[in-house]
């Protein structure tokens, strides 16, 4: 049996907290030397409003409202200027109120084939409750909430979902989530601190568990076959 | 498994979470991953993509839901073999010499390379000094269609414009731990 492809990787890190979009502007980031001048002049698919900000900087998307800050990458190799980036950006705003991080590991695989996909549906939502209710049930999304002991993030998010893109696609996001409850909101160096640790210390063991993640969870797809119709 | 058409049920606040939602409905009919709150994901809109932007740096105000940019995620794929971690120890006119740190596996030893002063950009050159740290990443792209291209790239890392007051503050932390330091070094005498 032939083996899924990966398709795509997106990887993202995405701040809760109160944020001023309107400085979020590519010539911003140039005057800052986060980017160069270049760069900030070929920004693609811009939108800078007072409530809302949005562009692309060399194959890094930024999106910022007023509650959430959101840099992404599709690009692996541009992960380490990713998190460069955002130490940059919460550097420049030391006082930016931060209440959450999050951490996401995304990927896109197309199967081997449809059988391996239903299998790995079955698999993650077995039908045998379903089919007393609904006819023809089939997995549309899974999303399974849980934490890891030796970590110290609030939350783990794994979502399950179906690619309907004719090559069998699942897509598989990974998501870490950490709160600051337990610092005063007036504390705000300490999260802004907080958050530079959790970049420094556990992005790359996150990085490796997600990827050990979604390759269990593909691993679903090849177990003995479970019949669509028991 | 199968795709519906309609959306997931919607989070309460308390559920807003840092992460990049999605659902099976966007999938099926476009290749862009929607990027929105966890707050409201009720609305899904394309981003409108004639916002361009103009090199004259004037933003083009416009209205736009915050809800409705995505991020298209086709095109080609990247796979990463390898990427080192390079510290800039000297440079020459022609030359960069540096400290090779491997982030694809950081148990490998340090290793030493010269890197020419033509592979950077020219808004990267004048920023190649003594400390200063640039990515090196070699790999595959895979093409939409197939094809398979190797690739190397240089990527400086980008620093902060520092303030004259957030660098007063750092010398004067610097000054005071150095001092700490100093004190409770073996050879310290008080006095000195």
């Amino acid at each position: 049996m032939s083996e899924h492809q990966i398709q795509q990787k997106i990887i993202s890190i995405v701040l809760l907290g109160d944020f001023n979009p309107a400085i979020f502007h590519p010539q911003w980031l140039a005057f800052n030397e986060l980017v160069s001048k270049e760069s900030a002049n070929v920004a693609k698919n811009m939108s800078c409003q007072s409530e809302f900000s949005a562009f692309e900087i060399d194959g890094m998307h930024y999106q910022v409202d007023q509650q959430r800050f959101g840099l992404t990458t599709k690009d692996e190799s541009q992960v380490p200027i990713l998190l460069d980036t955002v130490k940059g950006i919460l550097t420049l705003l030391e006082h930016t109120p931060l209440q959450a991080i999050g951490l996401n590991y995304d990927f896109r695989y197309s199967m081997a084939d449809v059988q391996s996909w239903d299998r790995l549906g079955h698999t993650l939502a077995p039908k045998d409750h379903w089919s007393k209710l609904l006819a023809d049930p089939g997995m549309a999304g899974v999303m399974i909430r849980g934490a890891r002991p030796e970590v110290p993030a609030a939350r783990l998010d794994i979502r399950v979902n179906p690619i309907m893109d004719g090559k069998n696609g699942v897509f598989i996001g990974v998501n870490q989530h950490y709160r600051f409850d337990d610092l005063d909101s007036t504390a705000i160096a300490q999260r802004n601190e907080r958050v530079l640790n959790i970049l420094d210390q556990d992005w790359r063991a996150f990085c490796n568990y997600a990827l050990q993640a979604a390759n269990e969870i593909l691993r679903a797809s090849r177990l003995t076959e479970i019949d669509r119709d028991c | 498994m199968i795709a519906e058409a309609t959306l997931p049920s919607l989070c309460n606040e308390q559920d807003r979470s840092p992460s990049l939602p999605t659902d099976s409905a966007r999938w099926a009919v476009s290749r862009s991953l929607a990027v929105e709150s966890e707050a409201t994901t009720s609305h899904l809109l394309e981003q409108e993509k004639d916002t361009q932007f103009d090199k004259a740096d004037i933003v083009k105000v416009r209205t736009i839901d915050k809800q409705t940019a995505s991020i298209d995620i086709g095109g080609s794929l990247k796979m990463l073999d390898q990427q080192w971690e390079c510290v800039v120890v000297g440079r020459d006119d022609e030359t960069i010499h540096c400290e090779l740190h491997d982030l694809s596996d950081p148990d490998n030893e340090s290793e030493y390379g010269e890197v020419f002063l033509t592979e950077f950009s020219e808004y990267d050159r004048p920023r190649l000094k003594e400390g200063a740290v640039f990515y090196w990443s070699v790999g595959r792209l895979r093409e939409e269609h197939g094809q398979i291209r190797k690739f190397s790239e240089l990527r400086l890392r980008p620093t902060p414009r520092i303030s004259q007051a957030a660098q007063r503050r750092i010398a004067e932390r610097a000054k005071k731990l150095n001092g700490i330091f100093q004190r409770s070094s073996p050879g310290y005498l008080p006095g000195q």
